[in-house]
């Protein structure tokens, strides 16, 4: 049987990828598709830095980590990237960091009806969920 | 110390579900003989997942196989890598290429695989 060979490609992407203590990516996550994130992946990762230099204190800093990938609309990156900030609360030290890089282009599968109703409403990629519709 | 600049390179990252892998890799290396391929595991969630009905959050393993190519071969081996690792059907993965500012050659010696 032939199959249909169609590779839909989406561009105005980024990455945000966040390194943060065990046990807390997946409270990030979930804050991160309340405002339109469509999903992440999580990998474990083993990090050092202030945790050493905290002293005593730097007992409660998990040198375990989980490092969080997440593909976003460029047009959403701010706002997951804030939330995660907020959410992970990144302006304590040793809670974490985080950083956008771009992304030239993806792909995976898209339905029918999803590609028919973006095209419908002329929005450039589908990772660009409102947080409406969610 | 010395080191050799390198043409643009590209790096194409594919999340794809956990047992996908060693197949597209040893494609990559016998096929295309391409050598700068990593693999590692994560866990992986998405609106749209095999295990949606069992409750919000549910995640699945995943494999990131990681490719730096040179920027001339980097749309061949991206399609390859959509088609063959069938991240063209349903909870199949998703797929992303990303410029990169510096990279170095990875040579490997000219020592025969085992089988």
């Amino acid at each position: 049987m032939n199959q249909k060979r169609e590779m839909v490609v989406l561009t105005d992407i980024s990455l945000i990828t966040a390194v943060v203590q065990r046990g807390k990516a997946d409270e990030l996550v979930k804050a991160a598709q309340e405002v339109g994130a469509q999903g992440a992946s999580i990998h474990y990762s083993h990090g050092r830095g202030v945790r050493e230099r905290l002293g005593i204190l730097g007992l409660a800093v998990e040198a375990e980590k989980e490092t969080i990938h997440i593909i976003v609309s460029s047009d959403q990156a701010n706002r997951v990237f804030e939330i995660i900030y907020r959410v992970g609360d990144f302006d304590t030290p040793g809670m974490g960091f985080m950083w956008v890089t771009p992304v030239e282009k993806a792909a995976t599968f898209i339905p029918d009806d999803i590609l028919e109703k973006f095209a419908r409403e002329d929005r450039r990629n589908p990772f660009d969920v409102r947080p409406n519709e969610i | 110390m010395t080191y050799h600049t390198t043409r643009p390179h590209k790096l194409i990252t594919a999340i794809l579900p956990k047992g996908r892998d060693q197949e597209l890799v040893h494609r990559l290396v016998n096929e295309l003989g391409i050598n700068s391929v990593n693999i590692n595991f994560a866990r992986g969630l998405g609106r749209i997942t095999p295990l949606r009905h069992r409750g919000v959050g549910e995640t699945t393993e995943k494999a990131i196989v990681t490719v730096l190519i040179e920027e001339e071969r980097a749309d061949e081996v991206f399609e390859f890598i959509f088609y063959e690792a069938d991240l063209n059907q349903p909870h199949g993965g998703l797929m992303f290429q990303q410029p990169l500012l510096a990279n170095t050659m990875f040579k490997i010696p000219d020592i025969e695989e085992e089988e």
